[in-house]
């Protein structure tokens, strides 16, 4: 103690560079009324200049202690329990200064002078403290803190913003307790609302040192202390975006979100022809109540977000499909909470309308046991889309154990849709086999409505909980629409020797009912361990209408006579129960393991409403898993997990619904097919480093499946195809993938690297032929990242895969090419206002026997801003999109025994000139 | 409670004369954080997080000490586990050794642990003379500050004889029972002390070596690039 007291005097002196003067106090303690001496009491030597503790010291067994100190201004302060204080003044010189016999009463002596101080410490219990309540004070709307100050008693504000409050300057302001931007009060008080503080409150630091201890340190830190009310946080933040190309192409956009307390308005209308369909993620999060998401914060800190849309595409706000849309988008949003944030509503309201022109050309080559030969197709369709849809959300607490939340939801909405196709079918030999040529109208509307309701209660044993749920969805979809088609199909000679005329009109109407329970109970067994059980049962009404109707000669206008193979009307009604049990045992931070089951029955009834005839279907399936997470040592993870499953085949393969739309492809029944089952096993470890930004991630997924559902493909002479689904073994899955990345010491890179592989087998049937379907791809992607915050950044990626694929039929056939993607971004600020910014990628695939031409792209965007405003919240921005004009809309697939590439229109280059107003008060969105 | 009662009777009956020092013992101190604080209300995404996470994060710390030495570090695993990730996973074992003046910190931060060497943490208190009663201890009030500008409260007893507390706070004249540091919205109080006769303290070993100065000098290399994370910087360095 004394060695480590020592150590602590010095270091202080040392700090005050001081080595040769010290001086040295002694002294001794006794207690007045017993003569005792008084071992371990506390000494504290205070500097009088701050009060700030220089050094202390515990009295020996005989009462006595000794010190060393700076020569200095000090005050000596003793306590020990029991006693009133003891302190004294001293000015320390490099004398000796010795205090002798320093005599300690106890409390019980002192009570009479205690209960004379008491009467002041009934104020100073409540932190010595004047508090003023904002709200008698009047002061005009929107002034601020400052103003609210010289209204009050006691304070004086002079014309430069200090402050004095009971003759004394105010040194500091506190906001709800903490220090507001920094130590000059000014800051606070200009800058806060009036409106906005609840409280204030007045300390005297001064008279708190004085009662006690009676030392007067001279410090009179006279401070202020905020109080917000917690309801007034009002402000707004939003943002303008207008932008065009004075062409074609145009993007703008409105959104504000207005919050008054715990009361937020959000709105925003977008309308916009370069693929931008609505909010992205992150204006959903600001403007847009989350557009039905839901996040929840899951123990040890990890938050889930789920998203439930009534809108059948909600595309994150960029335009996922093929050609050039135009869309147009507006909703509006309020949300608020009360009775002490007990209850909560969120609603919103969206509007969505999205115009699609496509041209697509899409080249297959189908491979078959004896021949190969190739289809061509030119589409061309236009479609347009609106729909309204609200949600709406109520949470209230019942109280601090269980809570009630119901959610409701609907949508409306009607489309239209045109396309036009021609298809043409090509030998081995080049000769057409086929032609073909159909139009595609229809009209259609959708409804939809769904609600829940949702009870939770925590039971005091933590993790001991119950909740219920009860759902229902409905939704009617109707359409209506022609067909006109003309097939025509020749011999090897290219002799015409069929062809099909189809001139029909087409009525479908989808309605589904939908109800569903749920319990879920999770019962703890110890700290580490718990036993969850879930039941399910569930209800689906499902009513499928499908009407072809014919005209009675070719030249009459209406559509009378019912075509009986292409119509139909199905009622399906199917009932689930699915139980399931999981235990689970945790660790927080160290581990956490699961295992468990559930089966479901599920019991289906087909009854086909037009030739009267009813099927029925039983199915019992079974959900087996497994899956842990284990923390080990030096911030390693190692996480597995095995998910097992049975599925059942879907009506349309058992009974499919007779369907000419495409007469080129057509699908039967399989009558006999059994479950599937599927086995996922995956198994991942991975460590990161915060500090060295260094770390791995590696990841290896296994799939294999028996009796899985795959196709029995029969091509006939005319190049139509057949189709059904039947029960296959042998079809699995590999991957692999590593991830590694490493800072570069010292320096401001961040390297990346790491292999990707995968190599899985599929099994179809060709004919009669089993077909046995390699497919490989070995990769891998090199990454570099520069960054210097707001000066400049750049990153550059590059990829390559190997793919090969070969199929049992045709060993003679081999698919096999590279891929390459390269990127660069980079950006650069620059004269304070400017920022440049690019990104080039470019995908090289390589050319293959089937498709010889080059389907490179290269896309190169560049954008300038230049920022105005003190607050840079205003931007001019100038965007060049596909500088090069290489840009091409491309896929290509390979599956199983059809190989196809696809190309559509998209956008090309264009310049586009923007301004883009950032605004805000009191608020600011998020943004990650 | 009951230990605390016993210990609080034996203080009572010796007080007129001898107070009653405690050398050694354990002192479970309860951690809370308000935690919204780190979210936005006018986010739409924070406000929807607020409304499952609890308001203040409940955690807990064991203080393991003697005259000479005292080991800090997590306790019992908290009751509510729906805790914000920047208090789940950034934590701190402590060992001080009051004699030779040293420090030994393993910090734990995102599951990585860092083994820090450094001198005892220097804080300029200022002792106030406002008392209040925590854990059955009179204790007395100082205020002290860190890094130039963050504010921290003490409520600390002479009636223990370790210079010690919560995370590494000390350098007071007994223990520190109760401490508030308004900036990281975080107070740890004592809940319950422990007599132990003999307690075994030993040096955390795990984790990749720093001193004080260069673990500083790579948190603020850190915060350089990651923006987001000065939010919690703080965190890393008590």
């Amino acid at each position: 103690m004394r060695n480590a007291l020592m150590i602590l005097v010095v270091t202080l002196f040392c700090s005050q560079g001081l080595y040769s003067q010290v001086s040295a106090i002694r002294g001794s303690i006794t207690d007045t009324v017993n003569k005792k001496q008084l071992a371990n009491s506390s000494v504290m030597l205070v500097r009088k200049s701050d009060s700030v503790l220089v050094t202390y010291k515990r009295a020996a067994a005989d009462g006595s202690f000794n010190m060393n100190a700076a020569p200095g201004k000090y005050v000596l302060m003793i306590s020990y329990p029991g006693f009133g204080d003891y302190s004294d003044s001293l000015t320390l010189t490099d004398q000796l200064y010795d205090f002798g016999n320093i005599y300690l009463t106890p409390k019980s002596k002192l009570l009479e002078e205690i209960i004379i101080k008491k009467t002041i410490p009934a104020i100073r219990m409540k932190g010595d403290t004047i508090v003023y309540k904002a709200d008698s004070f009047r002061v005009q709307p929107g002034a601020t803190v400052e103003d609210l100050l010289k209204t009050l008693p006691g304070f004086v504000v002079d014309k430069n913003g200090n402050i004095t409050a009971q003759g004394e300057r105010v040194k500091k302001i506190l906001v709800d307790g903490e220090e507001f931007f920094s130590d000059d009060p000014t800051i606070a008080t200009k800058n806060l609302q009036s409106a906005m503080v609840d409280e204030l409150e007045v300390f005297d630091k001064k008279s708190d040192q004085a009662e006690f201890t009676g030392i007067d340190d001279g410090q009179k830190t006279k401070t202020v202390n905020l109080k917000l009310k917690e309801d007034k946080k009002n402000g707004y933040f939003g943002k303008l975006e207008l932008g065009s190309d004075l062409n074609n192409y145009w993007s703008n956009s409105a959104m504000i979100n207005y919050f008054k307390g715990k009361k937020k308005v959000a709105a925003h209308g977008l309308m916009a022809s370069d693929g931008r369909t609505g909010l992205n993620f992150q204006e959903m999060m600001n403007y847009g109540g989350m557009g039905g998401a839901q996040t929840e914060m899951m123990d040890g800190g990890g938050i889930s977000i789920s998203i439930e849309t009534p809108d059948d595409d909600f595309d994150w706000g960029t335009f996922q499909g093929e050609g050039l849309p135009k869309s147009w988008s507006a909703g509006g949003h309020f949300s608020n909470k009360w009775d002490k944030d007990r209850k909560n509503f969120n609603g919103t309201y969206r509007f969505k309308k999205l115009d699609n022109d496509a041209n697509i050309v899409n080249r297959s080559q189908y491979i078959t046991p004896d021949t190969t030969f190739f289809v061509n197709e030119r589409n061309k369709t236009y479609s347009s889309k609106q729909s309204h849809s609200i949600l709406g959300t109520y949470d209230v607490k019942l109280d601090s154990s269980s809570s009630i939340k119901v959610v409701v939801s609907g949508l409306k909405g009607n489309g239209r849709n045109f396309s036009a196709l021609n298809t043409e079918s090509i030998n081995p030999e080049g000769d057409t086999i086929n032609t073909g040529s159909r139009i595609n109208t229809s009209l259609s509307e959708n409804e939809a409505f769904n609600s829940s309701l949702m009870y939770r209660k925590k039971f005091k044993k933590a993790g001991h909980t119950f909740s219920a749920t009860i759902r229902q969805n409905y939704s009617n979809n109707t359409s209506e629409g022609f067909l006109k088609a003309i097939n025509t199909f020749y011999d090897s000679k290219g002799i015409m020797v069929r062809q099909d005329l189809i001139d029909q009109q087409k009525i479908k109407g989808n309605k589904r009912n939908y109800y569903q329970g749920m319990l879920n109970y999770t019962q703890p067994l110890s700290k580490k361990a718990f036993l969850e059980f879930n039941y399910q049962l569930s209800n689906q009404g499902l009513r499928s209408l499908k009407k072809t109707l014919e005209k009675s000669a070719p030249g009459d206008d209406k559509y009378e006579v019912i075509v009986p193979a292409f119509s139909n009307d199905y009622d399906f009604n199917t009932w689930e129960n699915r139980g399931g049990m999981n235990f689970k045992f945790s660790k927080m931070k160290k581990y956490n393991f699961t295992v468990g089951a559930a089966a479901s029955y599920t019991s289906l009834i087909q009854n086909d409403l037009i030739r009267d005839t009813t099927r029925k279907y039983n199915y019992l399936n079974f959900f087996p898993r497994v899956n842990g997470n284990f923390t080990l040592k030096g911030n390693r993870n190692l996480y597995f997990n095995y998910y097992g499953r049975t599925e059942q085949p879907s009506l349309n393969a058992i009974q499919p619904v007779a369907d000419n739309t495409d007469p080129l492809n057509v699908s039967i029944g399989n009558p006999d097919l059994n479950l599937a089952i599927i086995h996922n096993f995956n198994l991942s470890f991975n460590r990161y480093d915060m500090l060295t930004e260094s770390g791995y991630f590696m990841s290896y997924r296994f799939n294999i499946s028996q009796h899985s559902f795959s196709t029995r493909n029969f091509i006939d002479s005319l190049g139509r195809r057949v189709y059904q689904t039947v029960n296959v073994d042998g079809v699995f899955n590999h991957s692999f993938y590593l991830d590694w990345n490493k800072k570069i010491k010292g320096t401001k890179f961040n390297f990346s690297t790491g292999p990707e592989l995968s190599y899985r087998q599929d099994v179809n049937f060709v004919n009669t032929e089993k077909n046995i379907i390699k497919n490989g791809n070995l990769g891998g992607n090199v990454n570099l990242r520069y960054n210097v915050e707001k000066k400049y950044n750049f990153s550059i990626r590059a990829s390559g895969s190997y793919n090969f694929s070969k199929s049992s039929i045709r060993s003679d056939i081999k698919t096999n090419y590279w891929l390459q993607d390269y990127s660069l971004n980079y950006g650069y600020f620059f004269l304070k206002k400017w920022e440049l910014n690019g990104e080039l990628n470019a995908s090289l695939r390589q050319k293959t026997p089937a498709f010889p031409d080059d389907s490179n792209v290269l896309l190169w965007n560049m954008w300038l801003d230049r920022k105005f405003g003190k607050k840079d919240d205003v931007k001019l921005r100038l965007y060049a999109f596909d500088i090069l004009n290489k840009n091409l809309g491309f896929r290509r697939t390979i599956n199983s025994n059809l190989i196809s590439e696809r190309t559509y229109n998209t956008y090309n280059r264009y310049l586009m000139i923007s301004f883009i107003w950032n605004f805000s008060k009191n608020g600011k969105p998020a943004g990650w | 409670m009951k230990r605390i009662t016993i210990i609080l009777i034996s203080i009572m009956c010796f007080s007129e004369l001898q107070a009653q020092f405690i050398k050694a013992g354990k002192i479970e101190f309860e951690r809370r954080t308000n935690q919204h604080s780190f979210l936005e209300e006018e986010n739409m995404f924070d406000a929807m997080i607020k409304e499952s996470m609890p308001k203040f994060a409940v955690t807990y710390n064991d203080l393991i000490f003697n005259e000479k030495t005292s080991i800090f570090k997590d306790g019992r695993e908290p009751e509510n586990k729906k805790i914000h990730w920047s208090i789940n996973y950034i934590t701190n074992i402590v060992f001080r050794d009051l004699e030779k003046g040293s420090r030994i910190t393993q910090k734990s931060i995102f599951g990585s642990e860092y083994l820090v060497q450094d001198s005892l943490l220097k804080v300029d208190w200022k002792i106030t003379s406002e008392p209040r009663t925590i854990a059955g201890f009179e204790c007395r009030k100082a205020v002290g500050r860190i890094f130039d500008s963050v504010v921290v409260i003490a409520f600390y007893t002479d009636e223990i004889l370790a210079s010690a507390g919560p995370e590494s706070f000390g350098g007071l004249p007994g223990m520190i029972l109760g401490l508030a540091i308004p900036r990281l919205h975080t107070t740890w109080y004592a809940t319950k002390l422990e007599l132990i006769e003999a307690p075994g303290i030993a040096p955390p070993k795990d984790g990749k070596k720093y001193t004080g100065e260069q673990f500083k000098k790579e948190v603020n290399e850190m915060l350089k690039t990651n923006e987001w994370l000065k939010k919690i910087a703080w965190q890393t360095l008590i």
